[in-house]
């Protein structure tokens, strides 16, 4: 189930402010398991469990937004000139294919200078970010007819299984999340649970952990557990990485209960599952730490799915880390009778 | 007590003992206490006149620090800093780790084996670690683990003229003050706050703003003094013996004009010691006390600390002294401020 | 034309609004069900509907500076208020709000200039030594870059135009708009310079369904400038997104529709740098639905940003005209 959904998931496009793809297949996901599903004023989809007891609630949440770019300029020439929404390292852009959607999708690509007309100074530098555009093969008048000032543009992605193990599709970060999440509730569909579970897809991650906030100041949930991914690991780099395969990732830190990561710690133990733990010292930079400080501030824990070549077209997860954080989740969530329990 | 307070371990995050220790000493004195559940500590004392207005005075209780990333095959340990914490100060440093307070050192390799380039360069802190003598992975691993938090090992200590020297002043001093301003009986209702995770990003205080729909807040604090040797006059923030610094305006909030206003007056009128803060740097609790949840008026109030966010911040006792004179008038006089949620205009 | 040169010329800067906010109250009070001041200084229009909450916000603050220092000689040292250039601001005048006009310089022993620091700035106020200074100025007082109100081509060149032109916009809407079905609430916002603060506070109080952000935008029509589709002259604009938000769908639709049915002239705004009130408004409580309403401005948070005046009476029309 875990690749299937992955494929289905991660070639929608939804880039951050316009995730209504992603959410319109998340809610029908959500809606095979849970007694009520809604969205947003921001658009995140909201999937409720109803437990045995409505007075206390736990929230799960991954984000459903991708990085992408957006049209800036058709120039006279009818080529696109476009600027990144979230975080997007421009010197993997020359060379690539990507979708335009426009009134219709547009296929492009990046143009890429030849070598041969370029200096040898200019061969050894990355391409400057104001000299890329996108080229969609059409005339001026039809460019600035099709293409408008403020669409978006996705890369074009194929989703592959790497060695039967391993998944290389774009927008993983963070849809393999809600690939665990969906894990999650398909474990536990039969079970009744001593809270209502709230199960969050949250738009605008990509852009300052907008989407985040803003559902968990509206649920205000006892407890809430972030999944985002971390980095995968590569010959190039040993530091803060974590091995594909190794099992899911738990963050301890400022940012997250101390009472609740020592909780979840001694429960995966329990249950023997993989996992490695990682400590920040301020913001882990996803959207536990908005969640942390919603409203009247939430005990908020973080668990991080490996991921090679994190904002790519092509990022590398592994299918059982997946299984390992859905595992790692629900043995938690089955842990406790009351929430209180775990913050006495 | 200073010492005592600031001899607690308390790094953003991990302000578990010295909140215990605090709620014990403030427990004769408040009408309610609660600690919400991201551990902001909030007691409410009754005036004897309430006019309905609701005021706060917040100091927050933690301080900066690390904590532990990675424990290597060797038994050494990397870390990161918690809060900001410049590379300069570090190497050499004794620091104690976890609820067990295990002694480290901050090392690095000796000068005589590094490089021209490296001699000449700032030591990063990812490039160094913590030895607390254990020979491998397994032998530290039965005294620390990874996520365990780090605090400076630095004593409290009087010294020169009217000097003190101690780790965490920032924001101890803030936290001192408040355990004296409770003791007093004041017209307003009054609630004393201490709040965590400000040096993370104000982030304990932006909860409290939501919990308490505060009115007028005044926050106390550590600020930098920098009448140093090679600082010139103008960028002298504040200086030590010229009492407690008044906040116009920083990159986190400015401060409501008349409550500023109210305090130079209380200040004047009963001859008390401040100054103005001279660099509009640095930021504190006000930011998300003044625009959290419907906003209020703030003020801060802060105590000259020359070497910030190091083992060896010094401070002048008369300062707090005068600190928690001149809070302690502001908030006997806080219903003479009045202030008003929604000002209609005919 | 004279309402926006007396909102021009009338002292408000971050944190110090007061009497900006009187004026525009005396400007609105006779078109308005109800106006009132919060905690923080900002000001509410309100205009009564049954339908639908609908807030506009401009903020009526502009960026400027603060004096931090006096010396013996009577020169001031200061900081930033606000995103002000340090190389924009040498040798241009300041005016304090009593009045007092200084002019910044800088340490001549700065070779390069390059490296000049905010501390290697100071005012020079024409006072002898700090006795006299200290007459005219105090640590703490405030001061705005002066730049002359100039209407030259159906253009103005001003300083403050950021964001005195779209509280002008809200002002005019204000006074047009009649039997309005949505519930309005015009908000003048404080300290939006220094962080779109008064705006989060505002909106957390009114709680609206729909909210439009109405300030500046940067334009991309002069020589050999930044990529940017916006221009003087082409219309109100749009905003898709800035770096503080991702403009609502529906609102940007609603605006596009509108325009078009009333023939205003618009353009499609994404601006890469930036940020506005909308960006505080949207993330507020649960999340509300926010979209904005840009005036281009050239030369933005210098004394002489300029503004076409065809754009700004088109985005007066989307103003008045748009309904939920």
């Amino acid at each position: 189930m875990i690749i299937e959904n992955i494929k289905k998931l991660s070639e929608i496009c939804a880039v951050s402010g316009n995730e209504k793809k992603a959410s319109q297949e998340v809610f029908k996901m959500f809606e095979k398991y849970c007694d009520n599903v809604y969205t947003d004023a921001l658009g995140s989809v909201i999937g409720v469990k109803k437990g045995l007891n409505s007075n206390s609630k736990v929230m799960i949440e991954a984000h459903i937004d991708e990085i992408g770019m957006m049209v800036t300029k058709i120039t006279d020439e009818g080529f696109i000139k476009f600027t990144n929404i979230g975080g997007i390292d421009t010197r993997i852009l020359p060379g690539n294919e990507v979708i335009v959607h426009s009134k219709e999708e547009l296929f492009g690509v990046v143009g890429a200078i030849a070598p041969h007309l370029l200096s040898v100074d200019d061969l050894n530098k990355p391409v400057p970010k104001d000299k890329l555009f996108i080229d969609v093969g059409l005339d001026a008048d039809e460019a600035k007819e099709k293409v408008s000032v403020g669409d978006l543009i996705t890369f074009k992605s194929e989703t592959t299984v790497l060695n039967k193990k391993y998944i290389a599709a774009k927008s993983q970060d963070d849809r393999a999340s809600i690939c665990a999440i969906l894990e999650v509730l398909e474990n536990l569909k039969d079970k009744k649970l001593p809270f209502d579970l709230y199960v969050v897809g949250a738009v605008q991650e990509e852009v300052g952990l907008r989407g985040s906030a803003t559902v968990t100041y509206a649920i205000d949930p006892d407890i809430a557990i972030a999944i985002d991914v971390c980095h995968g690991d590569t010959p190039d780099a040993s530091d803060s990485t974590f091995k594909l395969g190794s099992g899911c990732v738990l963050e301890v830190g400022p940012n997250i209960s101390k009472k609740l990561s020592n909780h979840i710690i001694k429960v995966m133990d329990e249950n023997k599952i993989k996992y490695s733990v990682e400590a920040c010292g301020g913001n882990t930079g996803t959207d536990a730490w908005a969640m942390q400080i919603a409203k009247n501030g939430v005990p908020t824990a973080l668990f991080s799915i490996p991921l090679r070549y994190m904002h790519t077209q092509y990022e590398v997860s592994s299918v059982e880390d997946i299984n390992s954080t859905s595992n790692a989740i629900c043995a938690f969530l089955t842990s406790f009778e009351s929430v209180g329990d775990i913050f006495c | 007590m200073l010492k005592t307070l600031t001899e607690f371990n308390a790094v953003s995050g991990d302000e578990d003992n010295l909140r215990n220790f605090l709620v014990n000493e403030i427990k004769p004195y408040a009408d309610d206490i609660k600690v919400d559940i991201t551990g902001n500590i909030i007691a409410f004392k009754k005036g004897k006149k309430s006019d309905g207005s609701v005021n706060v005075v917040a100091a927050h209780m933690d301080e900066v620090g690390f904590i532990i990333t990675k424990i290597e095959e060797n038994g050494f340990l990397r870390f990161e800093e918690v809060g900001g914490i410049s590379d300069a100060i570090l190497l050499t440093q004794k620091v104690e780790i976890g609820d067990k307070r295990v002694s480290g050192i901050l090392g690095v390799k000796a000068v005589h084996l590094q490089s021209k380039d490296e001699r000449q360069n700032l030591i990063k802190m990812k490039n160094m670690y913590i030895d607390i003598g254990a020979n491998s992975k397994e032998e530290a691993e039965k005294k620390v683990k990874i996520g365990d938090y780090v605090a400076f090992a630095s004593r409290y200590t009087e010294f020169g003229n009217d000097k003190i020297k101690a780790k965490a002043l920032d924001d101890r001093v803030g936290v001192y003050a408040i355990l004296n301003l409770i003791k007093e009986e004041y017209e307003s209702d009054i609630y004393f706050c201490f709040t965590t995770q400000e040096e993370t990003g104000l982030r304990g205080a932006k909860i409290l703003s939501h919990r308490i729909n505060a009115d007028t807040c005044l926050i106390l604090e550590g600020t930098n003094a920098a009448d140093v040797e090679g600082v010139k006059e103008h960028e002298r923030v504040t200086c030590l013996g010229d009492g407690p610094a008044l906040s116009v305006m920083d990159r986190a909030s400015i401060s409501n004009i008349k409550y500023n206003d109210f305090i130079k007056k209380q200040a004047d009128e009963n001859k008390l010691k401040y100054q103005l803060k001279k660099t509009l740097n640095g930021g504190n609790d006000a930011g998300s006390m003044a625009y959290g949840a419907n906003g209020c008026m703030t003020a801060v109030l802060s105590l000259p600390t020359r070497y910030l966010h190091s083992p060896i911040s010094v401070a002048q006792k008369s300062d707090i002294d005068d600190l928690i004179k001149l809070s302690e008038c502001v908030l006997k006089n806080i219903h003479k401020l009045c202030p008003v949620r929604k000002e209609v205009i005919k | 034309m004279l309402d926006l040169q007396k909102l021009i010329n009338t002292y408000g800067i971050s944190g110090d609004e007061g009497e900006i906010s009187d004026l525009i109250a005396s400007l609105t009070k006779d078109y308005a069900t109800e106006v009132y001041k919060d905690i923080l200084g900002n000001l509410v229009v309100h205009k009564k509907g049954n339908g639908k909450k609908l807030m506009f916000a401009a903020h009526m603050d502009e960026i400027g500076i603060m004096v931090t220092y006096i010396d013996d000689n009577g020169f001031i040292r200061f900081g930033m208020v606000g995103g002000v250039d340090k190389y924009n601001c040498l040798y241009q005048r300041v005016k304090f709000k009593n009045g007092t006009v200084g002019v910044v310089g800088y340490e001549e022993k700065i070779s390069d200039i390059k490296n000049i620091k905010v501390s290697n700035l100071y005012i020079d106020i024409g006072a002898k030594n700090r006795e006299e200074a200290e007459k005219m100025v105090s640590v703490g007082d405030t001061a705005v870059f002066l730049g002359e109100c100039i209407v030259q081509n159906n253009r103005v060149i001003s300083h403050a135009l950021d964001n005195r032109i779209g509280v002008y916009v809200l002002i005019e809407a204000i006074k047009r708009i009649k039997n309005n079905k949505n519930d309005l609430y015009f908000v003048f916002t404080v300290q939006e310079e220094v962080g779109l603060r008064g705006a989060k506070t505002s909106a957390f109080s009114i709680e609206p369904d729909y909210a439009i952000a109405v300030d500046v935008t940067d334009t991309g029509d002069t020589p050999e400038c930044n990529v940017m589709a916006v221009s003087l002259g082409n219309g109100a604009a749009i905003k898709i997104k800035d770096s503080s938000v991702l403009c609502n769908r529906e609102v940007v639709d609603a605006l596009k529709e509108c325009a078009n049915k009333n023939k205003i002239k618009y353009q499609l705004e994404v601006l890469e740098a930036g940020g506005t009130d909308a960006g505080a408004i949207h993330l507020t409580k649960g999340g509300i639905k926010t979209g904005a309403v840009s005036i281009p401005v050239r030369y933005i948070h210098t004394p002489c940003e300029t503004a076409d005046l065809c754009d700004v009476e088109n985005a007066i029309s989307l103003i008045e005209k748009i309904e939920f």
